[in-house]
């Protein structure tokens, strides 16, 4: 078909408006796509392109320390360097793995078998918290650029070495804390990270370092405990002359403020060096005090005839008979250590008298027996800020029988742990308020020392407080019973010269497994005792598990000198006025040579 | 015209000398800052090494382990009267100890 010439001015004229419209078009989408890229994705794309070339490190912050009451430091940080290499740029890794090695005194092979497993990774650590020898020799190794470095890290460490090691706990390798108040206080002592930023080149070497900060680190908050790092010395080393006089498999020692329940010392043994972590055996990581359940024995009657006044089962001037140390209970026969008649409610105590205690639970009955006891904070945790306490064993009422009527006012049939006890005890001590015990008194900013302002702490805990007796039979309990007993009873090994001392010893048989039985070779002994009568100030428990030199095993000949001994040394130091003691009191004609 | 244009391209280029000069001043600043941290940084950990050695030179275990416990002011009743009279006589040498060791004490 022939073109006419009217067609082709037509064909050229569209052709042109084709390619104009064309052109317009590509111009369009690439003025629409610089549009999407500088408007929309701006931000994204500024951002990748900056993530190539810089990156943010973390800047680790310092932990904050752990003080006592006075100030003393019993858990602070200072920095140290790690080592690390970046596996994928070693280029002769039996070359670097024979150096460093030497330097940092590593088996090389072991080191060249590390490097192996993780060639294709971009971080390895070589050793952390080197000391400052060993990273001065790395240093002089002069080893590859880009293929290792140091890392700042903060290693935790103990100025007062074993002193109250499970009260403290430990700061494990990433900082974390593991035990003590390292682990329930971690929030506070950890602090906020940092950042800082680091400029690349193009093979991700970093080649310079920003000097602004792009986050500040956060350092963590002291924490101010309420330990006194002399009473604790006093408790430990009563505990070791413990330990090497009557060889017991464990012991403990809690030392508390009655009136405030703030714990003052708390030791437990076996124990370790919180700064030789490496080489503790495995029975001394516990702390005795909250993991340790035990039958409290007669340490826990007084608390049962608090209660048993407090109901009005019983009167202060009544008298029981003891049936001449053999009594028969439902199918059972109870026994005492001595022959005793008729004795009063403060000898009951005083001679520690399993009969007379078990007339007391058939006035109570299992169901004010329970109460007692759950009254008196058994079975449950008492809420100390540490981890891992156990709340003990108090079985429910329904299991109970009339076994129970005579095993619960001698202590037997529950189990507590001995921060429950002093707690327990500590309540009859100040006139009858249950509260819960405290070991963190504040927490401070890392840079002012702690003057006693409440106001400078972010704590703000509440003190959970419960009335569980009224005050004058708590009064009339430490006075009378708890007084007598030190006087002229159980506890006289623990009587002073020069302070006015209640208390009460517990001598527990262990139950075996085995044998399905309690057992006459294995016990617990424990002494409680607190100072001065007047207004108690401070109160101690001691209590040893399996002592195993000798025959004794009664918690007034074991447990109360090393009670005693510690109550004495803490009341001087805390100044606490010297009482006139009396020589004898009232009701001391009779002078039993028992010590349960 | 050309004057207009002059002046104001130079006014433009004040402007920017200026916010030129002030953000490196912001940045010389932000510097300072960063090297105070850095300083303050190196004087609080001096801080924490001095001070972990001097809790330890003065932490009571060592300052005062050596002392010996006085047991002397408990009594012992259930000791012989003989040993009960001549502990009334050490007692006197307790006591002494004893003022010793508050006097001792609030220095830890």
């Amino acid at each position: 078909m022939n073109r006419t010439p009217v067609d082709e001015p037509l064909t050229a004229s569209v052709r042109s408006r084709f390619l104009a419209s064309g052109l317009v078009l590509v111009w369009l989408v690439l003025a629409g796509r610089l549009v999407q890229l500088q408007w929309w994705e701006q931000a994204s794309l500024a951002r990748r392109g900056e993530d190539q070339w810089s990156f943010l490190d973390e800047v680790v912050p310092r932990p904050g320390d752990i003080v006592d009451r006075q100030g003393r430091v019993l858990a602070t940080s200072v920095r140290v360097q790690s080592v690390y290499v970046i596996p994928q740029k070693i280029a002769d890794r039996e070359a670097i793995a024979r150096d460093l090695g030497s330097a940092l005194q590593i088996e090389p092979d072991a080191l060249l078998k590390r490097f192996a497993d993780h060639s294709d990774k971009h971080f390895m650590w070589v050793k952390r918290r080197v000391n400052d020898d060993e990273a001065q020799r790395v240093r002089q190794l002069k080893l590859p650029a880009g293929s290792w470095g140091f890392r700042d890290e903060y290693l935790r460490r103990y100025p007062q070495k074993s002193l109250a090691a499970h009260v403290i706990g430990l700061r494990d390798i990433d900082g974390i804390g593991r035990g003590g108040l390292e682990e329930s206080c971690d929030a506070l002592l950890r602090g906020q990270p940092g950042r800082r930023s680091l400029i690349r080149d193009a093979h991700g070497r970093v080649i310079e370092v920003r000097e602004e900060i792009e986050e500040v680190p956060q350092a963590g908050r002291n924490v101010v405990s309420t330990l006194d790092t002399v009473v604790q010395l006093f408790a430990e080393q009563a505990l070791d002359r413990l330990m090497e006089e009557w060889k017991p498999k464990s012991c403990c020692a809690v030392v508390m403020d009655p009136q405030t329940f703030e714990i003052w010392g708390m030791a437990s043994r076996p124990a370790f060096d919180l700064n030789r972590t490496d080489q503790v055996p495995d029975d001394a990581w516990n702390n005795g005090a909250l993991t340790v359940i035990y039958e409290p024995g007669s340490t826990f009657k007084p608390l049962m005839v608090a209660w048993g006044l407090q109901i009005g089962a019983i009167r202060q001037d009544e008298m029981f008979d003891c049936e001449m140390g053999e009594y028969k209970m439902g199918g059972r026969t109870l026994h005492d250590h001595h022959r005793y008649g008729l004795l009063s409610l403060t000898d009951v105590l005083v001679n520690s008298s399993n009969i007379g205690m078990a007339k007391i639970g058939e006035r109570l009955t299992n169901v004010e027996l329970h109460r007692a006891c759950a009254a008196f904070g058994m079975g449950r945790p008492t809420g100390v800020q540490l981890p891992g306490e156990l709340p003990g064993l108090l079985r429910p009422l329904k299991d109970w029988t009339s076994y129970s009527t005579g095993s619960i006012p001698m202590g037997q049939e529950l189990g507590t742990t001995p921060m429950q006890m002093i707690a327990a005890h500590s309540a009859l001590a100040n006139g009858g308020m249950l509260m819960t015990p405290q070991l963190v008194k504040a927490d401070v900013k890392s840079t002012v020392r702690w003057t006693g302002d409440s106001n400078e702490s972010s704590l703000r805990e509440i003190q959970i407080s419960s009335h569980v007796v009224d005050e004058s039979i708590a009064r009339w309990v430490i006075e009378e019973p708890m007084f007598e007993t030190v006087q002229r009873g159980t506890g006289r090994r623990a009587k002073m010269s020069d302070y006015t001392v209640f208390g009460k010893t517990g001598t527990a048989q262990k139950f075996d497994f085995k044998t399905g039985k309690y057992s006459n070779e294995k016990h617990v002994s424990s002494f409680i005792c607190g100072a001065p009568v007047s207004r108690p100030q401070l109160l101690v428990l001691v209590v040893v598990d399996e002592p195993s030199v000798g025959k004794d095993h009664y918690g007034g000949v074991i447990a109360a000198p090393a009670a005693s001994e510690i109550l004495h040394r803490s009341l001087v130091y805390r100044h606490v006025p010297v009482e006139e003691v009396p020589l004898r009191s009232a009701n001391s004609e009779v002078d039993l040579g028992v010590e349960l | 015209m050309y004057f207009r244009f002059a002046s104001g391209i130079i006014l433009v280029v004040l402007i920017a000398l200026v916010g030129v000069g002030l953000e490196k001043e912001t940045l010389s600043l932000r510097r300072e800052v960063s090297r105070q941290h850095f300083r303050t940084e190196i004087l609080v950990e001096n801080k924490a090494k001095l001070r972990w050695e001097c809790e330890q030179l003065g932490a009571p275990q060592r300052l005062i382990e050596q002392l010996p416990p006085d047991d002397d002011s408990t009594e012992n009743i259930s000791k012989s009267p003989a040993k009960t009279k001549s502990g009334t006589r050490s007692k006197s040498k307790s006591k002494s100890k004893k003022t010793a060791q508050i006097k001792a004490l609030p220095l830890l």
